[in-house]
């Protein structure tokens, strides 16, 4: 594939990838591999670096394979291919929001958004909970104690993410 | 101090770019901090609106979420500084681990350490959850939106794409008929 090919893949991906998070991912396997960009078990490790490292995990791929194939001027394609579909949209969504901030279907549009954003947000934390807290037939009592621990640090004694992060990543070097 | 102002969006969203983990959504109440109580750029209600719009829209939600908070604050130029700003920080080390770090998920070391890190993950979505229902559920038209988003996607596995456009197509048909009554 070349340059240009990329940049349009990635593009095409962009502008389907919605609600965040893992939706994408089936998308990504089926384009990238069937073109060649990435191997089946790259992939599955790339996904596995991706829950390892901050960021979105459809960009992180989109920059490792741009990177593999075209080194540095890869990386930077793809990762704007991947990034400026959504930058076009909501950069024009909001200004026409903002335009009509006041017109009553604006109001009700969003009034009716809003609780269903709240929705994606819990469906986001039931599933990623039941990976973590359930191992096979047993729970996990390490990994909750860490979750309500934590949960208290941030809400309660509001400790910065990034402290909480670096103090329980090393706690569970220790513990597991 | 216009300079100053693209800076201040750069660095901020950098920031969370280094710590934003299992995707954006954890983050959301930590921008929202940050954008209204501290630098006090955006109103909050206002700043529920864009965090409502931006998950929405296609694409990675922070990157939404930055593109929206940066062009609010200065326009395009804000909208592409802060998303800059938000990707470097993964760009980088996506790079550095291709380069010098194939097989980082394979080591004992770092699994282990992800596996209290992922639990952070789980208290940081629910944190985020929790209080955007406190902002957004107000009335019981709002709890059964909210209600029946969940069960569409939890147990009968509606794509987010699908249940928002129901969504809007619906609220729309609400806001019309209001409007024909009145």
């Amino acid at each position: 594939m070349s340059l240009i090919d990329i940049f349009l893949m990635f593009f095409r991906i962009g502008l389907f990838s919605f609600g965040g998070g893992y939706t994408v991912i089936s998308l990504l396997q089926k384009e990238l591999v069937s073109n060649n960009l990435i191997r089946s078990e790259d992939f599955i490790n790339m996904v596995a670096i991706s829950q390892i490292t901050p960021g979105a995990v459809a960009i992180n791929i989109a920059t490792f394979v741009g990177f593999n194939n075209y080194l540095f001027v890869g990386a930077v394609i793809a990762t704007l291919g991947i990034v400026l579909p959504s930058l076009l949209i909501v950069i024009f969504v909001i200004k026409f929001i903002t335009k009509f901030k006041s017109s009553t279907y604006v109001r009700d549009l969003l009034k009716g958004l809003s609780p269903a954003i709240v929705g994606l947000i819990f469906v986001a934390f039931a599933n990623i909970a039941k990976i973590e807290f359930i191992e096979g037939n047993s729970i996990n009592f390490k990994v909750i104690l860490i979750s309500l621990i934590s949960y208290l640090c941030i809400s309660k004694f509001k400790i910065k993410i990034g402290i909480v992060i670096l103090i329980f990543g090393t706690v569970s070097i220790l513990i597991f | 101090m216009k300079i100053r102002l693209l800076i201040d969006l750069f660095l901020l969203f950098f920031k969370i770019g280094i710590v934003s983990f299992g995707g954006g959504q954890a983050m959301l109440p930590l921008v929202k901090d940050e954008v209204s109580k501290n630098k006090k750029w955006i109103e909050e209600d206002e700043m529920i609106d864009i965090i409502t719009i931006a998950q929405s829209l296609p694409g990675a939600i922070i990157i939404n979420v930055a593109t929206a908070v940066g062009y609010k604050v200065y326009k395009i130029k804000g909208s592409i500084v802060s998303s800059l700003g938000v990707v470097i920080p993964s760009f980088i080390i996506i790079i550095s681990i291709s380069l010098f770090f194939a097989n980082i998920q394979d080591n004992l070391i770092v699994r282990k350490a992800f596996i209290g890190i992922r639990g952070v993950v789980v208290a940081l979505l629910f944190n985020a959850f929790f209080k955007f229902y406190r902002m957004s559920i107000k009335n019981l038209y709002n709890a059964f939106v909210f209600i029946f988003s969940v069960i569409a996607m939890l147990v009968f596995n509606l794509s987010p794409m699908i249940l928002i456009v129901i969504i809007v197509t619906l609220s729309l048909f609400i806001s019309y008929l209001k409007r024909r009554k009145s």
